[in-house]
């Protein structure tokens, strides 16, 4: 009897590995799912971030020469209660322009990220990526085969996405 | 005398028949153009953009295609002699779609109240939107039309209006997003719609 059911379960245990054999063969390729980006150079080197960092230059350029006109303005005024109401102008030109940064890079940041998530989420559709791990400057990967680091392509192709080419 | 007269009246018939055949050789013609960019669906290839729950989606629309359905297909030379005139004017529809098919006028998505949305989308969104050509040169939107659907459509639609662009130029459309604050979003139509 012990015999019979030793056999039947030898029977189970073939079936079973046979079963877990063709999974791992055909359905657990895992060969391509994870791959790894440089967050940094994803960031930098996207053409949004290029075009919002020069805008917000711009805009903080044009702040600093007004306060520099207050600055001279406030060189020729002699009588005391106008140079006060100019100093006035001046450091409320300066908190409006260090604001100004503060916020317009907090903003501009999210906007960058969400749309490189946005077109990330696009790529890995196309590649059948299921993970892409971000990392700054390879510090949170310890290892990673330079096959798996796909920067350049993710970074191809959030800028073509961002240039309307679809 | 009159064999004068007779072989003259022969040579302006000839002449008369001659340039209706060569008319009706330019109706037909032209009649297959415009058959052509009926059967393409009037429109070139729509170009989306999805920035959070929104997509944007970019389309270019003909000028012959408001001609046609203003003047009517009965003078098709006419109908052409118009497109030449006009053939430098683009028109796009601009779409705006919320993913769950929410109206994105509401406040949430705009920060502004219902009525100031729906103001801007009428009036001010044209001064968002720029083309940007082949040799770098920017032009300016000159008009924009917002095709009120009063919430029946899960989409909102605008009509933009550029002028003096090469009808053969492949351009970029650029809509710095001000109202929905998704930052600037890109459309570069590389299919062009069938040559006219």
């Amino acid at each position: 009897m012990f015999k019979k059911f030793n056999s039947e379960i030898t029977l189970l245990n073939s079936v079973v590995l046979l079963i877990l054999t063709f999974y791992f063969l055909f359905y657990h390729n895992d060969s391509n799912d994870i791959v790894f980006v440089d967050n940094t150079i994803l960031f930098n080197e996207f053409k949004m971030t290029k075009e919002l960092s020069k805008n917000g230059d711009l805009l903080v350029k044009n702040g600093k020469n007004h306060l520099d006109s207050l600055y001279v303005l406030l060189e020729g005024i002699n009588v005391v209660q106008q140079r006060e109401l100019a100093v006035k102008e001046i450091i409320n030109q300066k908190q409006q322009i260090e604001e100004f940064q503060i916020n317009y890079s907090k903003d501009s940041s999210e906007k960058i990220l969400k749309r490189i998530s946005d077109y990330s989420k696009l790529f890995s559709d196309q590649n059948s990526y299921k993970i892409i791990i971000g990392s700054q400057n390879k510090g949170d990967v310890i290892y990673g085969n330079e096959t798996r680091d796909v920067t350049n392509d993710l970074l191809a192709f959030i800028n073509k996405k961002y240039e309307g080419l679809n | 005398m009159k064999d004068l007269i007779n072989s003259f009246c022969v040579l302006i018939s000839l002449c008369f028949f001659s340039c209706n055949k060569k008319d009706n050789v330019l109706d037909n013609e032209i009649r297959d153009r415009y058959y052509n960019l009926e059967k393409s669906g009037w429109k070139s290839k729509s170009y989306n953009q999805k920035v959070d729950n929104i997509n944007f989606t970019a389309t270019e629309v003909p000028i012959i295609y408001y001609l046609l359905k203003d003047q009517g297909n009965k003078n098709i030379i006419k109908v052409d002699s118009l497109y030449e005139l006009n053939k430098r004017e683009r028109v796009y529809e601009f779409e705006f779609t919320d993913e769950n098919e929410d109206d994105l006028l509401k406040t949430k998505y705009t920060n502004l109240d219902y009525e100031s949305s729906v103001k801007y989308m009428s009036f001010s969104i044209d001064k968002d939107y720029y083309i940007v050509t082949s040799k770098s040169d920017t032009i300016k939107c000159s008009g924009v039309l917002f095709e009120r659907s009063f919430k029946i459509t899960p989409y909102n639609r605008i009509l933009l209006f550029f002028s003096n662009i090469d009808p053969n130029d492949k351009v970029q459309l650029v809509y710095q997003d001000k109202l929905f604050q998704k930052g600037t979003l890109k459309f570069r139509f590389t299919d062009p719609i069938l040559k006219l």
